[in-house]
């Protein structure tokens, strides 16, 4: 196995371009797991943690862009999570320190897993996913770049930048239920934000579909709005818990997420 | 004399935390050879063809090894398990065919090579299909099977144990009330950060074996027996070891690796991964439990019935023992003299299950505790009460008749009112939150030890024994300090070498609690025929009686006259060059114990010894509409006898409590058809510091009569009645019986809505 070490984003989007089958990595904490476990053996890895300009988060004309290199820890850390407080929420349940020291939001894009605790947050914020290759740049919504389980709109010659969305400045919580207190995938997560300003719930859900969605109401129907969430759900039974509990717990948590938000 | 009952810092404590400590894991021997095993990926099938010739021609390969290398079964007590499958395959992940090559990938990419034609066969994956009518025999030889001793079994069956005293049908005949219950506990993996590990060499006709064990003669018996050698021609050395709790209990690798590397001319060093761990770990059996009491509506116990069926998986292993244990705890805690009870071990398609941290006692405990608070309930009486009224006191007989002396229940009981006083914490009860006891009575393992001491000419003291260290502190700590003790030096200048079966003294191993009970009296012995040769010697030194003398701050003292005095590196250098080196050895082997003959058979365990006596309170809200239990207080009393280093011990009770909590909440060990669900700490849950509650600890010393110091066990017993005290918290919180674990959101939730 080959592992390239750009320095810079256009080397990196050369790389990208010039080995069209390339895994890039970043923080490692999903891509070491599927070589770990033989699930992946690619011919070729990119190795981004030298890229400077993926890192890191700034205030971009009443926006905030966040970069795709940015760490849960950086995340949690208070001027940000002023910004962005669900999503504070979110990596403050990420795995363990170490994981969160290592994993970051492009990571959590790049897998597009289900179960992404970045995804709700991001979701109900409206965020944007800015990608590259050597052709330019694209964006696009967060919800129309997830695809699928583990299946997401980055072509093979693109990498992903970062995010970048407007605050709502509006209450917003995230929630989970796991079997355990910490370090556990999600059996199933809530974002949720009580906008007044748009007279609007805007929820998003995790480890309840293939994708991680958004479903949104007015205000006025805040009581039926937890039933809503979780029709709007596709949830399975595997491993983690069944279909039957996850669209259960999806209603209590919305409920419990509108009551901290709409007090 | 110092240093019994004081917290001091254990040996190890700088190493381990420096990560300077040399584990199994990290052993490495010049010019070892990288071992991989080739597992059953199916858990039932019939073996037709193995061929190991493509794999043979991978570069690097210098070895392979199949069932025609090593033939012949091994076992503790039935001797039902070829160490590389014999013609069948029995579960997912049994070990086939191993190959030792120069890298780790070679060795991989011979196993790919290795070629495999199997037939599949039905898959018994479950106690109930094991136990029907005409169910596949998983061994169709067992009746060839040897068993030492002969225990009761047949088919599918592979041991079975019965107790019965009194007049059971007439308990239940005259019964005011009957109170039955079922329980049902998973399997459960110990999970030791360090996965089974060992580097084998062949020297001059001697497998010398560095492995992570707990029990190196247990090892090195099993390691002979595969390989068809005296023991002696088998040497186990233990490197420090990261994490057992029963899993490092059993021969698995060794053997394994010693084939190999006899085959290779090379040492051979196998690493388990992660999955293999979980796949061939020897869990914690899964359970069913079936207790039926007849009480008269005073709440007297007039008779006791119990049936318990314990999943054996695919080989016997020591569970036959360990079953035997069975009746003393499930027909325990409350007094009554009439018991009917069978325990059945019973073969299936799945991993063999083995000894884990307080065997079969987390789910006896949890079902008699369970079951407890049940009849309270029947009965209209308070748990306490019940439980005070019915505990076994002084005097009273356990299952086998065996009089009970030294009983602590009481005491546990006082002191965790102390802390937690239950009227307090029941009497005003809030929704969805509960309160749950739970007792326990617990065995010291009895297995005999020994130890050796040797007076150093600087005055120090160095300890061999074949007793292990496995992180309870046991070695790094009580030892040295029982030998700081008896001669009067410093904790620091008692060293102790690592276990080499060819040296130390035989140990029964780090199991059952025993090593400060067995190893620590052997030791005492020990220590105490050394202090007797430096009372002789100082005695001439300095003109005085020997019974005016004293040991103590590494010198001998005359009683009384403090200039009068001479250090005990004079002594052993003295005695050294008059009598030659001081040495003493110390042996221990626990007394037969007296119980009602007869009354129980399939069992070589009659009784209890070094009993411990065990109170654990749980307070626990359950959030009504997700299910989850969170813990909100954890109160602990436990009999230790007496407490050699107290802070040892309360490091073991917040460990064996956490994994307790693991045990009750979160962790089973999933097998569908067989196969193996969860086989990563990505599904199989262990609990985190998060899931931790503070942990409120009183000790207990109600002394032994045979331990030194009064010494008992202490660090296996405190995982054993968590699962019981939450459960019942649970089952006080929502109002309904919670009879399985774990109580994971979904089955809590569950039983709020039944």
């Amino acid at each position: 196995m080959d592992v390239l070490t750009p320095r810079t984003l256009d080397e990196a989007l050369r790389y990208r371009a010039e080995y069209p089958n390339a895994l890039p990595i970043q923080g490692g904490t999903d891509v070491m797991v599927d070589l770990n476990f033989d699930r992946a053996r690619p011919e070729t890895v990119i190795n981004l943690n030298a890229v400077r300009e993926l890192r890191s988060w700034r205030r971009d004309n009443g926006a905030v862009w966040l970069g795709a290199a940015l760490t849960y820890t950086e995340a949690m850390e208070s001027e940000l999570a002023a910004l962005v407080p669900a999503l504070a929420e979110a990596s403050r349940t990420v795995g363990s320190r170490p994981i969160r020291n290592r994993g970051t939001l492009g990571g959590n894009l790049g897998t597009a897993s289900p179960a992404g605790d970045a995804l709700p947050p991001l979701l109900i914020e409206e965020a944007e996913v800015a990608l590259a290759s050597v052709d330019g740049e694209r964006t696009l919504p967060l919800s129309e770049f997830l695809l699928g389980p583990k299946k997401n709109a980055l072509a093979t010659d693109e990498l992903i930048l970062g995010v970048r969305l407007t605050p709502s400045a509006q209450p917003q919580t995230f929630m989970k239920v796991g079997p355990r207190n910490a370090m556990v995938i999600a059996i199933c997560s809530v974002a949720l934000v009580a906008d007044r300003e748009r007279d609007e719930l805007r929820a998003a859900f995790g480890s309840a579909g293939p994708v991680a969605s958004l479903v949104t109401a007015p205000l006025g129907e805040r009581d039926a709005f937890a039933t809503a969430v979780a029709s709007a759900a596709s949830p399975i039974d595997d491993v983690r818990g069944t279909a039957a509990y996850r669209r259960h717990a999806l209603d209590v948590l919305v409920n419990r997420a509108i009551d901290r938000c709409l007090v | 004399m110092t240093a019994i009952g004081e917290s001091v810092p254990r040996q190890d404590a700088e190493a381990k935390l420096r990560g300077t400590a040399v584990y199994g894991i990290d052993y490495e021997e010049p010019h070892y050879l990288h071992g991989k095993i080739l597992r059953a990926t199916v858990p039932a099938a019939r073996i037709v063809r193995l061929d190991t010739s493509k794999a043979e021609q991978i570069p690097g390969v210098l070895a392979i090894v199949t069932a025609q290398d090593v033939p012949g079964r091994w076992g503790f007590a039935t001797v039902d398990q070829p160490l590389l499958a014999d013609g069948a395959i029995r579960y997912e992940g049994e070990p086939i065919a191993a190959v030792a090559a120069e890298t780790w990938n070679q060795a991989r990419a011979a196993l790919k090579a290795i070629e495999l034609g199997l037939e599949p066969l039905d898959v018994v994956g479950t106690m109930d299909e094991a136990l029907a009518p005409h169910a596949r025999l998983i061994h169709p030889d067992w009746e060839s099977y040897e068993m030492r001793p002969s225990f009761p079994r047949e088919g599918n069956v592979a041991t079975v144990v019965e107790l019965e005293r009194g007049d059971p049908d007439a308990g239940f005949a005259a019964a005011d009330v009957v109170v039955e219950g079922e329980y049902h506990a998973p399997r459960h993996h110990q999970a030791s950060i360090e996965p089974r590990v060992c580097t084998a060499r062949y020297e001059d006709g001697t497998y010398v074996i560095h492995t992570s064990t707990q029990v190196p003669f247990g090892v090195r018996d099993g390691a002979a027996g595969y390989l068809g050698v005296r023991p002696s021609d088998v040497r186990v050395i233990v490197p420090t070891v990261g994490g057992g709790f029963g899993g490092k209990l059993l021969p698995t690798l060794e053997p394994i690796a010693s084939l190999l590397a006899r085959k290779a001319n090379r040492p051979v060093k196998l690493v388990n991964t992660r999955k293999e761990e979980f796949l061939s770990g020897c869990p914690r059996e899964n359970a069913v439990i079936r207790i039926r009491t007849a009480l008269s509506k005073a709440g007297e116990i007039l008779a006791h019935e119990s049936e318990v069926l314990m999943d054996n998986g695919a080989y016997g292993g020591e569970q036959p023992f360990v079953a035997g244990l069975s009746p003393l705890i499930v027909c325990s805690n409350y007094r009554t003299d009439s018991i009917r009870h069978q325990t059945k071990l019973v073969y299936t398609n799945t991993p063999p299950t083995g000894p884990f941290r307080g065997v079969l006692a987390t789910y006896a405990v949890f079902a008699v505790e369970r079951h407890a608070d049940e009849i309270a309930k029947t009965l209209g009486m308070d748990r306490i009460e019940f439980r005070r009224q019915n505990l076994y006191r002084e005097g009273d007989k356990c299952a086998t008749g065996q009089v009970l002396e030294g009983v602590a229940f009481e005491e546990t009981l006082d002191r965790v009112e102390e802390l937690a006083p239950w009227k307090t914490m029941t009497g005003s009860k809030k929704p969805y939150r509960g309160v749950g006891v739970a007792c326990a009575i617990w065995n010291t393992n009895s297995a005999p030890g020994g130890s050796t001491i040797k007076l150093n000419e600087d005055g120090t003291a160095s300890l061999t024994t074949g007793a292990t260290e496995i992180g309870t502190g046991a070695i790094a700590q009580a030892l040295p300090q029982i030998v700081a003790a008896e001669l009067g030096v410093s904790v620091d200048d008692v060293f102790v070498s690592e276990p080499d079966t060819s040296v130390g003294l035989f140990d029964g191993g780090a199991q059952g609690g025993r090593t400060t009970y067995m190893a620590g009296t052997a030791t005492k012995k020990a220590a105490g025929e050394v202090r007797e040769q430096i009372l002789d010697v100082a005695a001439g030194l300095l003109e005085a009686d020997r019974g005016d003398l004293e040991l103590s701050d590494g010198a001998v003292l005359v009683t009384g006259a403090p200039d009068r005095k001479v250090s005990l590196s004079k002594v052993a250098r003295v005695a050294q060059a008059t009598d030659g080196p001081m040495v003493g050895s110390g042996s221990h082997a626990h007394p037969p114990i007296e119980f009602e003959s007869g009354c129980i058979s399939g069992s070589v365990i009659n009784g209890f010894t070094g009993a411990t006596y065990h109170t654990h309170l749980a307070e626990v809200e359950v959030d009504p509409d997700t299910g989850q239990v969170t813990i909100l207080r954890y109160v602990v009393a436990q009999d230790v006898g007496r407490a050699i280093n107290p802070q040892a011990i309360e490091g073991q009770i917040d460990g064996g409590v956490l994994q307790g909590i693991g045990y009750a909440l979160f962790e089973d060990l999933r097998l569908v058809d067989g196969v193996c669900v969860d086989w990563g700490f990505g599904t199989y849950r262990l609990p985190t510091a998060a899931d931790m509650p503070e942990i409120e600890i009183a000790l207990v010393e109600v002394p032994d009569p045979v331990g030194a110091y009064g010494v008992k066990g202490a660090a296996e017993a405190p995982i054993i009645p968590v699962a019981g005290a939450i459960a019942n918290a649970v089952a006080d919180a929502i109002g309904k019986p919670v009879n399985s674990i774990p109580l994971t959101p979904f089955a809590v939730l569950e039983a709020i809505h039944s």
